[in-house]
């Protein structure tokens, strides 16, 4: 029996990877063959003329998560202060309620959002829009994070902090979260990579670019929807390229995942 | 730095409940007693936890608190830098004077109760993320000290009067957490040093040490006797009877008895007091 049992979960493993591992065999392969220089430095080309890449994307993408971030970061962090450290009423109850309601939206819902707050009234796609989406996006994920790392600062360092005669937002904003920092930070990150792959959200507000977008104020391409784009179209060139920006995304998530990963088991070891 | 912070206490108003009971605060009783403790009661939630308690602490000695678990001894010390009010549901009634300043009343701010009247804990706190400078420096830094020369050679003096800086002036940039049981505990006196204290309140603060780094804190208590006023809570009789000058005795929140510790502990004048250090019960 405790073979078979064995055997069961063995095979149930090796299922669950299948799909996992043949995705990446298949991101990898078809991404590759496009995987140079000429990707990261140009603008996309039209059908038919060689090379060409995805430059203005990847700084759109950068770009986005910029704007969500300075959207996000602040809010998300300081709700999930107040949810910690002031967290006992009623009225945290229903924050966290919410919170938690907010990040199960659906993420194209949030993008129809932003397109009516900021798209309408200021009468174009933006990349002040795109990242106002997935900033939204961004806060309860950070919040909930915060939250919890937040949490597992000792109550006696708190005691620690008022006994020195230090008032409580101090000890908060000085003694606490700098004790929970790299728990946050790596919220952060998590939570900037999970907006970075975001399409739906995108493709009413920052919409799409084949240039360089002058500034915050003017649609902005970005890899996700870029790789979109690609992807639907009938040319053979373009496919390859959004099989190369799938890669590139692919890599810069799995890339930050890792360290951020590396740097919370590092700070739960010496820490907390 | 002293000047300052002394207006600052000076401001307090000795609570205008409490003025008749004190005509001409200051002066000659306060000089000699520290702390004057009159008529404190405790509650946590609907649990009274300290009947009536009237104690008076003397400037420059230490006081010890001894009892049983539950008699109210923390709590007691607590009350005395409003740390008990960190705990939820805690409520007090009656008068704690400090140099003749009402320090419950509603309109004295309990931080800057706490500049004055510091406290270290059972288990050593030093601040994790923070170097060993840093776990010294950060109480004066918050409280708005600018001057990088000044917080230097403060904390370097804090640490040289917690008997610490000998073994941490090479580590200073090494976490406090780095540090020993005992030496992190020696970290958190000279942390509350740091800052403008003259009374030191101390929650058990050997019971998780070993007996060498117990040793150390006793010593160290001696020196700092010479220029603050010191209250110990401690389970260890023998450690009560080595370093207090005097010893309140205490037993379900009310004080049973207190006085100079050489009386308290040769001859009680309470029954209770003699069966307890005789270890009948407790």
């Amino acid at each position: 029996m405790d073979v078979l049992m064995r055997a069961l979960c063995w095979t149930a493993m090796a299922l669950a990877l299948i799909p996992l591992l043949s995705l990446l065999y298949l991101v990898v392969s078809k991404g590759l063959h496009r995987f140079d220089l000429d990707f990261f430095i140009h603008l996309p080309r039209p059908v038919g003329v060689p090379g060409g890449g995805m430059a203005n994307a990847i700084v759109g993408t950068l770009t986005l998560v910029l704007i969500a971030s300075l959207v996000g970061m602040p809010i998300g962090v300081a709700a999930g202060l107040y949810l910690s450290e002031y967290g006992e009423s009623r009225f945290a109850g229903t924050v966290r309620f919410w919170a938690d309601v907010l990040s199960g939206v659906p993420s194209i819902v949030t993008g129809i959002f932003a397109y009516e707050i900021i798209v309408k009234p200021m009468h174009g796609f933006s990349a002040l829009a795109g990242g106002f989406a997935l900033g939204t996006m961004m806060v309860p994920i950070i919040a909930r994070i915060t939250e919890e790392v937040v949490r597992l600062v000792p109550t006696s360092l708190r005691e620690a902090a008022l006994a020195l005669g230090i008032p409580r937002w101090k000890s908060i904003l000085y003694v606490v979260l700098r004790t929970a920092i790299s728990g946050v930070a790596t919220g952060l990150l998590l939570a900037a990579t999970r907006v970075a792959s975001e399409t739906a959200p995108l493709l009413f507000t920052s919409f799409n670019n084949q240039y360089w977008a002058r500034g915050p104020l003017q649609p902005t391409a970005s890899m996700t929807v870029q790789i979109f784009t690609y992807a639907i179209s009938p040319y053979d060139d373009w496919r390859d390229m959004a099989w190369t920006g799938a890669l590139v995304l692919l890599l810069i998530v799995l890339l930050v995942s890792l360290a951020s990963r590396m740097t919370l088991t590092k700070n739960r070891a010496t820490n907390l | 730095m002293t000047n300052v912070t002394l207006e600052k206490t000076l401001d307090w108003t000795p609570a205008g409940s409490s003025a008749p009971a004190q005509p001409g605060s200051g002066a000659a009783p306060a000089a000699e007693l520290k702390l004057r403790i009159r008529g404190l009661n405790a509650w946590y939630g609907e649990k009274q936890s300290l009947f009536g308690v009237d104690v008076d602490i003397k400037a420059r000695e230490v006081t010890a608190m001894i009892g049983p678990s539950g008699c109210g001894k923390s709590t007691l010390l607590r009350c005395l830098n409003r740390m008990h009010e960190t705990v939820p549901g805690t409520r007090v009634q009656g008068q704690i004077l400090y140099d003749g300043h009402e320090i419950l009343a509603d309109s004295v701010d309990p931080v800057a109760v706490r500049r004055r009247i510091g406290m270290v804990f059972q288990k050593p706190t030093p601040f994790p993320t923070l170097t060993i400078f840093e776990n010294v420096a950060t109480g004066m830094r918050l409280h708005g000290e600018r001057d990088s020369g000044k917080v230097q050679r403060t904390v370097e003096s804090s640490l040289r009067r917690a008997a610490l800086w000998d073994e941490v002036k090479d580590v200073l940039q090494k976490p406090g957490s780095s540090l020993s049981g005992g030496q992190q505990q020696r970290l958190c006196i000279a942390r509350a040093l740091a800052i403008e204290t003259d009374v030191l309140l101390l929650d058990e603060p050997c019971s998780a040490l070993d007996p060498i780094s117990t040793a150390k804190i006793e010593e160290l208590l001696f020196e700092l006797k010479s220029s603050y006023t010191i209250v110990i809570v401690t389970h260890n009789m023998q450690q009560a009877a080595r370093v207090s000058e005097r010893t309140l005795f205490m037993l379900s929140g009310k004080v049973i008895e207190f006085g100079e510790t050489n009386q308290v502990f040769t001859a009680p004048a309470q029954q209770l007091t003699e069966d307890y250090i005789t270890g009948r019960f407790g």
